[in-house]
């Protein structure tokens, strides 16, 4: 008998470690250039990232989901640059360089053919931790806060990379490129003096959106955002602009599926990065 | 997290409870293999691809390690060696696509509980070897019907195309 | 002359003397091992921060686990319950029920994983606690089969409680092998208690106690139904 309680002991022993398994997501997508800050002419490399903290790793997006993938420049410059994409290479997903000095966007959209099927707990936990409120609302209005939940969702990237040392009030920074779901900011990051404030616009299919939740964080320290916002009634968060280090502005959206489609909602992922790596 | 050392551990547990039926050098021999079988098998690299296969294996072995108990004879050694060598391959393959082959270090000694184990089995405790390897066999069954869940885990990351 | 007498053993003395020696050994060795393998135990399930790919559901692992069955008092009382009908009952009941209640509470988990539409869980919860209540203040003492398949159908709603849960742990395993110690640990306690059955008026009070947790499973049906 005595062996038997050391025997229980033993076992109940057995799973007495402590776990500590902490939360996490894959819900930051962006485009990593090598530096944010280069000379004319000289190639950077560019990667293509999910996930923050541990858990951050090249995306294993396919190609054939990558609807565009292009450089916009100064002047109305535009190159298609999914020619010079090559995915899963060994270091990175290809090379970009640009000829003139000036400020240029990199811009990454998907498909929206992405499917995400999570359980409830988790889905519900998701949603709230993105600020997605209308959908938890919408779950539980159609008493649908026990069920799975899925999504197709889709990416928007855009990189703010510098060539040369002189920043151009004319740069594209500050207009919207037609994505569906996009942040602008209002202020050029690398303009001269630096700007003490950064406000952005979040635009969702070109109107601004109202009640998103926005997020700024350190690259370099990125398990969880330095601020995070939610849009006011004109679409507008306004952050404490960046002076050093690497940074991301990420926001989410979602939106009941029609009754036909086979997910419940429709998701877009949308992300603006910045940097000083490589500035003179 | 899916792997690491606690799916290897619950399967040497298994192991040991299998073994109390067993004769005393048998049992002894048979924690030898399942040192050496797991050692030789952790050290190799398996493919990610096969995960679900190799923790598919870990499982079945723990429940069917676990049900031993239940058996109306007493093992003979060449099925606690074989039940040895089974126990070894999934454990080790299991390390194998665990983070850290550390890991090993943590669950081979849980089945040293096979000598307390056949004690009490000789003092006609029995009934608390069964009612361990139900919880074992509970364990093991949810484990193994994880990955048939159509949504994703929460082992695994979400939104990660 | 009387020393050497004293020294003297006979040899089947002196045999049983080497045995008693090598039980000893045994004995010893065992528990060593047992101290081993405790000792190394506790870092069995420990994960740290360094690990590359890590879960990324909810918080969620042996820690959860072990705390989910008594998060609320209604499962913790139907699983002592359990423990003390089988104790109650005697052989073979006193080991068969804590082995039918995790197998079929794993039955219940399975649904829970999958979303299955069951009555409401907080229902059978509670009539769990209710008729394990009256089974123990009334001594209901039914064939092996009803008491087994009694235990078995409330295990199931227990069990999809937990499985709810599982698949959004981080570490599903962990959460696992926490819920399921917990339960047997429970029912063992419930054994302990239900063994008192020996003890001069140890009957009155296990039935007493059967008696009052039948009246927290009517409060607790009552809530259920919202009434």
């Amino acid at each position: 008998m005595r062996c038997c309680r050391s025997l229980l002991l033993a076992l109940a022993a057995l799973a007495t470690g402590v776990v500590g398994a902490r939360p996490g997501e894959a819900h930051d997508f962006w485009v990593q250039p090598g530096d944010y800050w280069v000379a004319p002419q000289v190639a950077t490399s560019v990667t293509l990232l999910v996930g923050h903290g541990p858990l951050r790793q090249r995306s294993p997006i396919p190609v054939r989901r990558i609807m565009r993938f292009e450089a916009v420049g100064p002047h109305g410059m535009r190159k298609d640059l999914r020619p010079s994409l090559q995915l899963r290479g060994p270091r990175d997903e290809g090379t970009v360089a640009f000829p003139e000095p000036g400020t240029y966007l990199l811009v990454l959209q998907t498909d929206a053919r992405a499917y995400s099927l999570l359980p409830a707990i988790r889905f519900n936990d998701y949603l709230r931790v993105e600020g997605l409120t209308p959908a938890l609302l919408f779950r539980q209005r159609t008493n649908r806060a026990n069920a799975e939940g899925s999504e197709a969702y889709s990416r928007q990237a855009k990189t703010i990379i510098q060539v040369g040392a002189e920043t151009d009030p004319a740069a594209p920074v500050t207009r919207p490129l037609g994505l569906p779901l996009e942040i602008v900011p209002d202020v050029d990051p690398y303009a001269e003096p630096c700007p003490k404030k950064l406000p952005v616009h979040v635009l969702y299919h070109g109107r601004p959106l109202a009640g998103a939740l926005v997020k700024l964080t350190n690259l370099e320290h990125d398990a969880n955002p330095i601020e995070t916002h939610v849009t006011d009634e004109t679409g507008r968060a306004v952050f404490n602009a960046p002076q050093r280090g690497n940074w991301l502005i990420n926001v989410i959206w979602t939106e009941v599926a029609p009754a036909s489609s086979d997910v419940d909602f429709q998701t877009t992922f949308s992300s603006l990065s910045f940097g000083f790596s490589g500035h003179p | 997290m899916r792997g690491g050392a606690l799916p290897a551990a619950l399967l040497c547990a298994a192991l040991a409870l299998g073994l109390a039926s067993a004769e005393r050098k048998a049992a002894l021999l048979g924690l030898a293999v399942l040192v050496v079988t797991a050692c030789a098998v952790a050290v190799g690299s398996i493919p990610g691809t096969w995960s679900d296969a190799v923790f598919l294996g870990c499982w079945t072995s723990v429940i069917a390690s676990a049900a031993i108990v239940h058996a109306p004879r007493d093992l003979k050694d060449w099925q606690a060696l074989a039940l040895s060598l089974n126990a070894g391959v999934w454990t080790g393959a299991v390390i194998a696509l665990a983070p850290s082959k550390g890991d090993l270090l943590e669950a081979l000694p849980v089945a040293l509980c096979a000598l307390p184990a056949a004690r009490a089995r000789r003092q006609g405790q029995a009934i608390v070897l069964k009612v361990l390897a139900s919880w074992l066999i509970a364990v093991a069954v949810l484990g193994a019907i994880l990955q048939f869940l159509p949504a994703t885990p929460g082992y695994l990351a979400d939104h990660l195309e | 002359m009387k020393r050497m007498r004293h020294m003297r053993r006979t040899a089947p003395e002196l045999a049983g003397t080497r045995r008693e020696g090598r039980s000893a050994r045994r004995r010893a060795a065992d528990r060593l091992v047992l101290a081993i393998v405790s000792t190394m135990a506790f870092g069995v399930a420990r994960v740290t921060p360094a690990y590359a790919h890590m879960g990324t559901g909810l918080p969620g692992g042996f820690e959860s686990g072990f705390r989910h069955p008594v998060s609320g008092w209604d499962h913790l009382l139907a699983m002592v319950l359990v423990g003390i009908w089988g104790a109650f009952l005697g052989r073979p009941l006193i080991y068969v029920l804590p082995v039918i209640f995790p197998v079929m509470m794993v039955g219940g988990a399975v649904l829970g994983m999958f979303s299955v539409p069951v009555p409401p869980v907080e229902l059978g919860v509670a009539m769990s606690v209710l008729v394990l209540g009256l089974c123990v203040g009334l001594a209901i003492d039914p064939p092996v089969w009803a008491a087994g398949t009694i235990v078995a159908t409330f295990a199931v709603f227990h069990g999809y409680a937990h499985g709810v849960e599982l698949p959004s742990a981080a570490d599903p395993v962990g959460y696992s092998v926490g819920f399921v110690l917990t339960t047997g640990l429970l029912h063992a306690f419930g054994v302990g208690i239900g063994l008192l059955t020996a003890r001069p008026k140890g009957i009155l009070v296990t039935r007493g106690l059967g008696a009052a947790v039948a009246l927290a499973g009517g409060w607790y049906l009552c809530l259920a139904l919202g009434l």
